[in-house]
């Protein structure tokens, strides 16, 4: 039986309730919603879309942040260099992906609708799906590096 | 890859086990395995020094290139 580590256990659940308040955070966003604006001149509306797009990029994020988790326990043994850590890593980078298109899909749904009106929120929406993509293109980085990694090592292996 | 081992030949010309091949080279019986079936990608000329210092045999007698089979 492995021997428990402490640190990894914290990082999981300090995970697991960024999670939890992230779900809770996005099901009183109507509220948020409210204070930028969009619930006045006829725009209540578009609560309920944005509320589900952004379901959809927490969910993104859930994927992204459990399989992490995961990865850091893998890290543990030798068999980090595996065809199954480029495997959790691509899906990372898919789940981000999802996350970056539903939050852009936030942005341009709301601009479609209130145009400039979106204002500073808008904006910050868009610096959040920059950062998004940012780090999808380094987790997609990273998933090259490590299958080229396992190839090298597999090669290396075969070396009699 | 056109370069055949033909490691199984010369050990049962000596009559030597893969095992005790192993013993006296002093090489992990799983990477001798290898070398034996054909999968190895390389080898090191420390361990052709030893196998053909073990078998008393030359590295032609060990390694074969046949380009016209296929592995």
């Amino acid at each position: 039986m492995k021997k428990l580590n402490y640190i990894l256990v914290l990082l999981s659940l300090t995970g697991a309730l960024i999670v939890c308040l992230s779900g809770y955070y996005f099901f009183y966003l109507s509220s948020v919603i409210m204070a930028a604006d969009v619930a006045k001149a006829g725009f209540d509306y578009m609560q309920y879309p944005i509320l589900a797009l952004c379901y959809l990029m927490l969910l993104g994020f859930i994927v992204t942040i459990g399989t992490a988790i995961r990865l850091v326990y893998i890290s543990q043994d030798a068999k980090i260099f595996s065809t199954r850590t480029v495997k959790h890593l691509q899906l990372m980078g898919h789940a981000t992906l999802f996350s970056f298109l539903s939050c852009l899909s936030i942005y341009i749904y709301g601009y479609s609708q209130m145009g400039k009106e979106v204002g500073l929120v808008g904006g910050q929406v868009l610096l959040f799906s920059a950062c998004i993509f940012a780090a999808m293109n380094i987790i997609y980085f990273l998933a090259n590096l490590f299958a080229r990694s396992v190839a090298y090592k597999e090669e290396s292996d075969l070396v009699v | 890859m056109a370069i055949i081992v033909n490691l199984d030949v010369v050990l049962a010309q000596r009559k030597m086990q893969l095992s005790e091949l192993s013993d006296a080279v002093g090489i992990n019986i799983n990477n001798l395995s290898i070398l034996k079936t054909g999968k190895a990608r390389a080898i090191r000329f420390t361990t052709l020094n030893a196998i053909c210092e073990a078998l008393d045999c030359q590295p032609g007698d060990i390694l074969e290139f046949c380009p016209d089979e296929e592995a």
